[in-house]
């Protein structure tokens, strides 16, 4: 393996969502290719399971990288986004059987980022490359009081966005002068969920579970008081899955407002919608309050707090955080996100010898409690 | 057999003339479809003689001729198994399979329903994964790791000539048995198999199983019929390592002998009744 830092590197990433593949292809930091290959309904409905949709996607990535002229065995590795795996450290990962399997079995949930590994890994095999998989939700560097709920039987778990949060907390660091390791950062994912998590040193030694707690998001409910949950779904007889669609996907923007377009929700706001403008605050208060949260597992001590993620791309909800926020520590904003890139970016650091791939699966001292 | 390139060699004159070529050697030879061959290439030879083995869509062929010839090495392996250890049975034996297409996918689930462990390999990782799918447990090797495993049986189910002088010395199975046609280099490496205590299943016996989707005359047979009947190669292989054994020669010689003999001893039945005189068109 070449350590090399001029040495050429030529990476493919793969980012599965439920109704698209992205792919992208770097020269080492220089993305080549970006696509976005969309799959509809009826490419997708033959298949029973997620898992079953893997041999599919396989050949619309090499389809996509045949039309636009990219030779598949110029590749030097792969990269593929972790799904809902196992809990584990930070890191670079090089893909394995048991990893696969967890993706197969769904061992934290089912998602079209399982695919990600095996996809990497496939492609991997058949042209002689490694497959990577960098920093998956299920990145886990709690600490030990960070795991406990008040109720014994429900543990709170890592889960978050890991890959754009770990990626950004290195772009401010280097904007900081200063290496990850040495600073006290809380960085909020603000996407079509949202993560909030103190990083200690680097390590992700909290987070709200953008499912589960925190913030409502423009299709998440968060953190719902607990007695109106319960009586909620109940009353209105739901089954686990029907609860879970109303928690994720119909809540937050979209049940107050019936849209999870940030963007339309702002020319509400403008246009004097005075409803749309107490929702909409109201979620940049709940994301100001977690992050105010946070900074209390770090003691006060926080070097800057980070915004990212699209929604840091709107005037309106960075400015409502800033009022609330900012006596804690500077606010450092990088809109959007580019998890192609970190993919990469990971896989480099491992192809050049930077750090070392982890064999999955890796986890932190404290696990479990 | 045909030797060529599908992709550009095929015409419907290729095959007719192969068919008028089987024709005229009289019932001699039986073709039937396998790799490179198509429906519509099987219906051009049967427009010039029957002497072909019953018609069958390619897609019923391969799911069928799949099966088929997995039973028939799994029912191999229970032989070799019964010769080497004692017992007819593949269970808690680990078995490594080269090749986990049609054939190897399906043999590797009868072993895994037969409480076998798996490694497994193939240059194309789809298929393997249609098989970890269903059996978790298989471990996966690359292709060059899968001689020197640590396995029981070894079962080659890709392509021939793969158990060469090299790899043979690398081997530590106790049994190979597999599908794929011609997998000696040599004869010479047989021997050197035999002298080593590795039981190898004559390729041209345990991988016969497709052949019993035709019943005699050429009929097609029913898929039940042909899985039962490819449980027939536990016995054959019985009696080759019975011939064997008594005749203090490889496993591979024995059947060798085997077929030659049959072939003399059919070879010599002679008819009693005259051929009917061929009216003059």
């Amino acid at each position: 393996m070449p350590e090399n830092k001029t040495d050429k590197h030529r990476i493919l990433a793969i980012n599965p969502g439920s109704t698209s593949t992205k792919i992208a292809v770097f020269d080492n930091e220089t993305a080549v290719l970006e696509e976005t290959i969309r799959h509809s309904e009826l490419d997708l409905s033959p298949f029973e399971s997620i898992w079953d949709q893997y041999e599919f996607r396989k050949k619309t990535i090499l389809e996509a990288l045949r039309r636009n002229g990219i030779d598949v065995h110029s590749l030097t590795a792969v990269v593929g986004r972790g799904g809902l795996l196992r809990p584990v450290v930070s890191g670079t990962y090089e893909v394995n059987q048991l990893m696969i399997n967890d993706g197969r079995e769904g061992v934290q949930g089912q998602h079209a980022a399982n695919l990600g590994p095996v996809l990497a890994y496939g492609i991997g095999w058949d042209f002689g490359i490694p497959a990577f998989m960098v920093d998956p939700p299920s990145v886990d560097e709690f600490e030990p009081m960070a795991r406990l709920s008040g109720l014994k039987a429900v543990m709170r778990r890592s889960l978050s966005h890991a890959l754009n949060i770990k990626a950004t907390a290195r772009l401010a660091a280097v904007d900081m002068g200063k290496s990850l390791n040495e600073l006290n950062l809380i960085v909020a994912h603000m996407g079509g969920g949202i993560s909030v998590c103190p990083l200690r040193k680097g390590r992700i030694v909290d987070a709200n579970d953008a499912n589960s707690g925190g913030p409502f998001t423009p299709e998440r409910a968060g953190t719902v008081p607990t007695m109106g949950l319960i009586d909620f779904i109940f009353d209105n007889k739901l089954g686990r899955e029907e609860a879970k669609r109303e928690l994720i996907g119909h809540g937050g923007l979209v049940s107050h407002l019936g849209t999870n377009s940030a963007k339309e929700v702002e020319e509400r706001v403008r246009s004097g919608d005075e409803h749309a403008a107490l929702v909409y605050q109201t979620m940049a208060y709940q994301i100001a309050k977690e992050i105010g949260a946070m900074a209390t597992v770090l003691m006060g001590d926080v070097d800057a707090i980070v915004l990212t993620g699209g929604l840091s791309g709107s005037e309106m909800i960075v400015g409502w955080i800033k009022e609330r926020v900012g006596h804690v520590a500077p606010v450092m904003v990088y809109p959007g996100e580019d998890e192609m890139e970190a993919l990469v970016l990971g896989s480099l650091r491992v192809l050049r010898g930077e750090e070392k791939a982890k064999t999955y699966p890796e986890t932190v001292d404290t696990l479990p409690l | 057999m045909l030797w060529g390139d599908p992709a550009g060699g095929k015409s419907e004159a290729y095959f007719r003339a192969f068919g008028r070529f089987i024709e005229g050697l009289g019932g001699r030879f039986v073709t039937y479809a396998d790799l490179g061959t198509d429906d519509r290439d099987m219906l051009y030879i049967r427009r010039e003689t029957g002497y072909i083995a019953p018609f069958v869509s390619r897609a019923r062929e391969e799911s069928l001729g799949g099966k088929a010839t997995a039973h028939g090495v799994l029912w191999g392996m229970r032989a070799c198994c019964k010769a080497k250890y004692g017992v007819s049975s593949v269970k808690g034996r680990t078995v490594a399979i080269q090749g986990v297409g049609e054939v190897g996918c399906n043999l590797a689930r009868y072993l895994d329903e037969e409480g076998a462990g798996l490694i497994i390999t193939d240059i194309v990782y789809d298929a393997m994964k249609r098989v970890q799918d269903v059996v978790p447990s298989a471990k996966i090797v690359r292709p060059d790791e899968i001689y020197e495993c640590d396995c029981d049986i070894f079962s080659p189910c890709a392509f021939g000539g793969v158990i060469t002088q090299e790899r043979a010395e690398k081997l530590k199975c106790k049994i190979i048995a597999g599908a794929a046609y011609d997998i000696l280099e040599s004869s010479s490496v047989g021997d050197y198999l035999h002298k080593k205590d590795i039981l190898y299943a004559p390729d041209f016996v345990i991988s016969a199983g497709e052949l019993f989707q035709t019943s005699d005359g050429l009929q097609a047979a029913t898929e039940q019929e042909t899985i039962a009947r490819a449980c027939e190669i536990f016995d054959v292989l019985v009696g080759v390592f019975d011939y064997a054994e008594r005749e203090s020669m490889p496993p591979f010689r024995a059947a060798r002998r085997m077929a030659e003999e049959r072939i003399e001893h059919v070879g010599g039945v002679r008819s009693i009744l005259a051929k009917a005189p061929q009216p003059e068109v």
